[in-house]
Formats: C-alpha cells, structure tokens, sequence
C-alpha cells in the first residue's frame, strides 16, 4: 500500500532530539529522509547507555529510523556546493542550528529557497530568551516550566524524557505537513519554525493562563491536588501504583467495590470531597495500610473493573514487558547494517488505510554516502 | 496565499485535553472548527476554575482558541440528527470519547463513513484490541508506560508532571496524524479512519529509554534534573537564585571548570566517566556555585560558552522580554479580549490566523446550522424546541 509521504525527499541537517524526532515521523510517513552529518556523527550516537557494538547509542536508534546517512564537512566549500545540489533537488530541509551559523553556511532559508521555490524549510530554532543556544533542559528552566513539577515540600523536578523537545518534534511535523498541504495548491514552499523557548512557553498552558488571570504564582502539588482527594501515589504490597479519585461517583466506586469499607461513607471526615482534601492524610494513610495487604494487580484489577482510574506505576522495562505494550503491538524489531536487527518502538499512529513504513534501523555514519551521492549526481568525494 | 488549512470544516467532539489540543491546531492552520458541546455545561474544562476570566476557565482557553461552538445533546434524537447532518457537511471528524459512546448516538466510523471523510479517534488503549474499553486517565498512562518512573528525584517518589504530558502528546501525535490524513487526500481524494491512542503515545515516547531496555536490560531510574546521558546538569542553588546548566562537550565541561575554579578529577574528563562519577560531580559542582551569586555565576558560564540561564519560576520567565512579547492577549467576540497562551508554530509563508479567543458554550450554533446546512431561523428554532440544544440563553448562546 502507498505511503501517505510517498515521493517527499527530506533532508535532515539536524542533531539531538528535536529535529531527529520530527524527521523520524516524516520517515515514518514514508518520507525518504536523508541525515546529514558531520565526519564525527550526531552526537547523540555517542551518548552512554545501552549501545550496539558498533558503538551507536540506543537513544540515537530511537530518533532515527528510517533515514539514510551522508557525511558531509560543511566546514569544507565542496561540502556546501554538494548541500546546494541538494538543497534545489528535495522537498524538505529540516535544520536545527541558530539563524547566524545558518547565514554563515549559506543554509538559511532565504539562501535556499532561491535554489528552490517548492522547498519547505523546517527550523527548529533552539535559542534561548538571551540568545544562548540550549536544549531541552534549559528551556524548561527558562520558561517556568520545569518549576511546576514535583512535591510540594521538595525541590522542583523537570520531566524524565525531554519532553519540551518531544512536543516541538510533533508541532514541527505539523507545520511541515500543513506547508506541504498548502503546496500542493500554491506550488510554493515555505519556512516554517517552532522555536523551543516559544514552545516551552506554551507547554506551560493552563498553569501559565491561570497565573496571567489570577497573579498567583502555581505551586507545586506532587502527585496531588489541592481540589481533590485521595489522589496521587500509594504503595501495594509489591509495589507502587497511582489512582485518581476526583469526585463522588468515583469515590463510592472506589469504597463500594475496592476497600470494601462502606463506614467510610458515613464517616462525617470523608463524607464529602472538601473533607477529604482537609483530612486528607488520615484518608491517604488508611489507603496506604489496606494497599500494603495485596501486591498491586490485585487492586488495579479491581480499579480497572470498577472503573476508578489506577494503574501500576511501571519501570521501563515493566513498561516494555506489559500486557499493553504487548498486545497492542508498539514494539519490534528492524534490519540494521551492522547488528543485524536492533529493537525499536514504534510510531503510535493507526491509520487504516495507509500504515505507516516497517522500520529499518539508523543507519550507519555515512552508510549512504556513496549512494546518495550517484543519485544526486553530486561530485565524487 | 491562504490559510494552509482554508476551507477544511472539522466536526469536533472532544473534550478535555488531548482532542481539543489536536483540533486547536488545525484550527490555527485555518480550518472551520465547530466544536460540539452537551448543552449542560459543556466540555469539562469549562469547570476548571478558579481562576476565570469573565467565565472562561484557563484549561478552557488555552486548548479552544480559534472554534466555533454548537451546544447539541447527543442522548436527544434531534440532537443526533444534527450531529450527523455535521458530520455529513465535514471533512475531518475528531472524537475522544471512551469506546463505544460515538456508536451508541450511532455517529461511529462505521455508521457515518464516506469515501473522503477523515475521522480521527483519540482513543485511550485504542478502539480495536483487549484493552479498547479501558478509561484512560494522563496520569495513569504516566504510570503505566514508565514515563512517571523517570520523573522525580531520586529516594523520592515518582511524579507525574504537573502539565499532563502525555495528554499534550497525544493531542499532538493526533494532529499530526489527521494533517497527514488531509495531504493524502489532497492527494488521491481517499479519506480514512486514524487513531492515535493515549497509551500507545505515551509509552512511545519512552523510545530513547524503552529501546535501550530492549537492547540489553537497562532500567533507567529517576535522577532529579539530571540528565540520563550527558553529565553535568541540572539547576543549582547560587547564593541568592538558582541557575540551570547543561555540558553537553567534553570541551565545555574544561571551559565550566576554569571559570569556576574546579579542581577536575581525571575521570572527569570524557561524559561517560562524569556519568558514571556523577554523584561526586554533582557534589563538587554544587558546593562550588554555592557561594558564588547568581550574575557572577551565569556571566562566567556564558563568557566561557558553556549552555546555561536563570532556573525561573512562571512570574519570572513571564516577565522577561522575550516571553512578554509571546504572551499576548487576542479578541473574544463578547467580552472584548482574553490572554492567550502562544501557537508554538510559525509559518512565514502564509498568513497567521487573525486569533479569536475560545467561545461561551453555544455561542455559535445558529451561524453553524446556516452556513454548514443552510438551516433557517426556524428550522434551528424547530431543534431548539426539542431541547437539543439546551434552553436559549442558559449556555450563553446570544443569538
């Protein structure tokens, strides 16, 4: 069956996570996403942890299946002049540099699309409220993002994965996919950005809005609300799990068919939600002394079949391992030059009509090289 | 040029987060999104107050910029009816209900396909399956795909994060996907069923974790700020503020050691050997920045070019210039204007939408009916009469 991305050529002068994530989908989509990079590699080959024995890191198999691999020095003039051929010939440029290095290689988009009214540039514009360039980490702590989690009485806490970066992958494919959408009317391309300070910003939605309405700075609540109880993070006999009891139906549910304990609901110190959020340690406390008395899938089966919101809280490797992951198929394997296949996780869309491309793993530093330079007709390097 | 998106009519019925989120977008890239609210108070997040803003709650605001809203009550068959008549008049339908509900008001996929309809379902385990009819919470999928297993400190609880990420993803992945949807149907007038379900997004974006536990057995724990793969960073106390920094080359981490004077261990010299020595990194790092102010600090780091800034909590990094200028305020067709949070996205080649603030419940659904189904006064009074659309006026409704 075709590819929704079928034809579209991407080429990918990108690095860490941002940029690879979002070209990664395009490829997904059935894009043929070209990854630029210098002699040394994306960095993120070398990042530590887990890694093939041809030393790419697992993280860098995770953001980049489905792309071919050339080395280009874009320190070198023949390297930009090749970049130029380039440049004129695909769909897509995706970049991920500050605008003034972009200049300076003649890479900006003004430059490009003089080569090639069609092209769609896709930047990923990484620099920070001073104009410093920084990843995810930074722009969480410079927007107030990466302030809003963690426990109330503790320090603040960003997110596990770099999820500033992650959502300003998705929001870049939706740009790229609506100028190639408005190009298929138009016969032009066009530039589109997400900047990830602008994301940040906006990641902090609700949170942010509610301070600009009210002038109160949010604070942080862990895994608990101020509103409601009991919610937030309890401890099975086995292990953790979480459940979100907010309102009566739920809270009945919960004494009628998990705890068992109908008293609680004459009790004047649960009777209602604001009396539980006041007592609500006593509450939590209780909860916590029943949990302890069954390991954790005995109550998160009673959760899911009495319909109060639960689950276990899952390390990754009992994420990977779970019925859920399973079943629903969301992890494989790809062919891989080096390793022969590697395991991979895949795209979470479901389209019916036109699936999304069967992975083949990252390629190699410069795997392509040679094949991609006979089908530009690039000169011999 | 216009909108990339003109023209394209969306029958939106999700609430919440994730769907709205999808749909939000799609309306800024300039499509007509007509979002179908039950006539008693609506999408839940109406209710996510305090704060309001004239009545407008900011969970509200925030996901529901630049809709249109019809109230129609969809357990009334007049109220389906209409929904269907919408569906019928839409390009995109997207719905975020749990499994079964659209197919019981008869206004599943099944029921109202059509060669070139796209419909969108932002499911939670999704609509096929062993799991298709289990609720699904943000907070719970947080839990179950590991993702809350890496957000934390260590010795401390794992957290969820305060904004619900994986909500915001799913949104997003479902954006995509319909987008994706539209071009191929630009492409070859094919529509076609999609589904980008909570669970499955959620857990997808553990990849550079969940990949590297396959490979060979990893199980990453939670580090605080830290970073699981370059070492050091994180925010640290200054004398009088805290900053954030983020090594990212061996070349830097020698830079941040002259500037501040730090004593480098040899095995600190390569990222691998500061991760894997990172408690007595850390440890050094921190007692090192403790005395030092906050502007010393932050001047130092940047003249030396190691990736740094202020660590800020919401009302300092919404005062800052940058971030000023993004947090606009953007008209609201009845009570004048409203902040609104930024479109993270820029398109330079064709206009931005002139942005309109998210409706009162109902405020549109007369100028729907007539210009989606050409209904007349009367006709939208004959649904009205059946309480399809809720009592006049009770939803805000001015027409």
């Amino acid at each position: 069956m075709a590819m929704i991305l079928d034809g579209i050529v991407v080429l990918d002068l990108t690095s860490g996570v941002a940029g690879p994530a979002a070209t990664q989908t395009l490829g997904d989509l059935g894009a043929d996403v070209i990854k630029v990079e210098p002699p040394s590699g994306d960095p993120v080959r070398r990042w530590p942890g887990p890694q093939l024995a041809c030393g790419d890191s697992a993280a860098f198999l995770a953001l980049n299946r489905n792309k071919r691999s050339i080395v280009l020095d874009l320190a070198a003039a023949e390297a930009r002049a090749a970049m130029q051929v380039l440049a004129a010939k695909v769909d897509v440029v995706a970049v991920d540099s500050p605008p003034d290095t972009l200049v300076e290689l003649g890479l900006d988009a003004g430059a490009l699309q003089g080569l090639n009214k069609r092209l769609v540039y896709a930047e990923i514009d990484p620099r920070l409220p001073d104009g410093s360039v920084g990843r995810d980490a930074l722009h969480q702590a410079a927007s107030g993002w990466g302030g809003m989690s963690g426990l109330p009485e503790g320090p603040p806490a960003k997110a596990g994965l770099p999820m500033i970066e992650l959502t300003a992958a998705n929001v870049l494919v939706q740009a790229v996919l609506a100028a190639l959408y408005a190009r298929e009317d138009s016969g032009e391309g066009q530039a589109v950005t997400v900047g990830l300070f602008r994301n940040a910003l906006a990641m902090t939605y609700f949170y942010g809005l509610n301070y600009r309405i009210s002038g109160n700075a949010p604070a942080r609540h862990g895994n608990g609300s101020p509103a409601a109880a009991p919610l937030g993070v309890f401890q099975a006999a086995d292990g953790p799990l979480q459940m979100t009891l907010a309102g009566e139906r739920v809270w009945r549910k919960f004494v009628d068919s998990i705890a068992k304990r109908p008293e609680w609901l004459a009790d004047q110190r649960f009777a209602t939600n604001s009396n539980r959020v006041l007592n609500k340690e006593v509450l939590m406390a209780e909860i916590d002394r029943m949990f302890a008395t069954q390991p954790r899938d005995h109550w998160v089966d009673a959760m899911r079949a009495a319909g109060v919101p639960g689950g276990p809280i899952r390390t990754i490797g009992e994420a990977v391992d779970s019925p859920e992951v399973r079943q629903r198929d969301l992890v494989g394997t790809a062919p891989h030059s080096a390793a022969g296949e590697v395991p991979v996780v895949k795209n979470p869309i479901r389209f019916a009509e036109t699936p999304v491309r069967a992975a083949r793993g990252a390629p190699l530093l410069g795997e392509h090289t040679a094949e991609i330079t006979a089908e530009f007709g690039l000169a011999a390097r | 040029m216009s909108l990339p998106l003109a023209g394209i009519r969306v029958a939106d019925f999700t609430r919440v987060i994730a769907g709205p989120l999808a749909s939000m977008h799609l309306a800024d890239l300039g499509a007509d999104v007509v979002k179908i609210e039950h006539p008693v108070g609506g999408d839940d997040t109406r209710g996510y107050t305090p704060p309001d803003y004239h009545g407008l709650s900011g969970a509200f605001l925030c996901y529901n910029r630049n809709k249109r809203s019809i109230a129609l009550d969809l357990g009334v068959d007049e109220g389906r009816k209409t929904a269907r008549a919408l569906i019928d008049a839409a390009d995109v339908v997207i719905e975020n209900f749990s499994t079964g509900v659209m197919a019981k008001f008869g206004l599943d996929y099944d029921s109202v396909k059509r060669p070139d309809l796209i419909y969108c379902s932002t499911s939670a385990y999704g609509r096929t399956g062993p799991f298709l009819k289990r609720l699904g919470y943000d907070p719970v999928v947080q839990a179950e795909s590991g993702f809350m297993s890496l957000t934390g400190h260590p010795h401390q609880e794992p957290l969820r994060t305060a904004i619900p990420m994986v909500d915001v993803s799913t949104g997003l992945t479902g954006g995509v996907g319909v987008l994706a949807a539209l071009f191929h149907r630009k492409r070859t007038g094919q529509g076609q069923f999609l589904e980008a379900p909570l669970f499955d997004t959620g857990f997808a974006q553990t990849g550079i974790h969940s990949t590297g536990y396959m490979l060979d057995g990893t199980v990453p724990e939670r580090l605080g700020n830290a970073d699981h793969f370059q070492a050091p960073a994180g925010r640290y106390a200054c004398e009088d503020g805290e900053i954030a920094l983020a090594v990212e080359t061996d070349a830097q981490f020698a830079d941040l050691c002259q500037a501040l004077g730090l004593a480098a261990q040899a095995e600190w010299a390569t990222n691998r050997g500061r991760i894997e020595n990172r408690v007595a990194l850390e440890a050094a790092l921190t007692s090192a920045l403790q005395p030092l102010s906050q502007l010393e600090v932050l001047v130092a780091l940047q003249a030396a070019g190691v990736p740094c800034h202020e660590a800020r909590a919401i009302p300092e990094a919404f005062a800052d210039r940058t971030a000023a200028a993004l947090l606009d305020m953007i008209p609201h067709p009845d009570i004048g204007e409203t902040p609104n949070m930024p479109s993270p996205m820029v398109l330079h080649g064709t206009p931005a939408r002139d942005p309109v603030a998210a409706p009162f419940l109902g405020r549109h659904g007369p100028d729907v009916l007539a210009e989606w189904l050409g209904y007349s006064a009367e006709q939208v009074a004959a649904i009205r009469a059946t309480g399809a659309m809720g009592a006049l006026g009770a939803s805000g409704e001015t027409a």
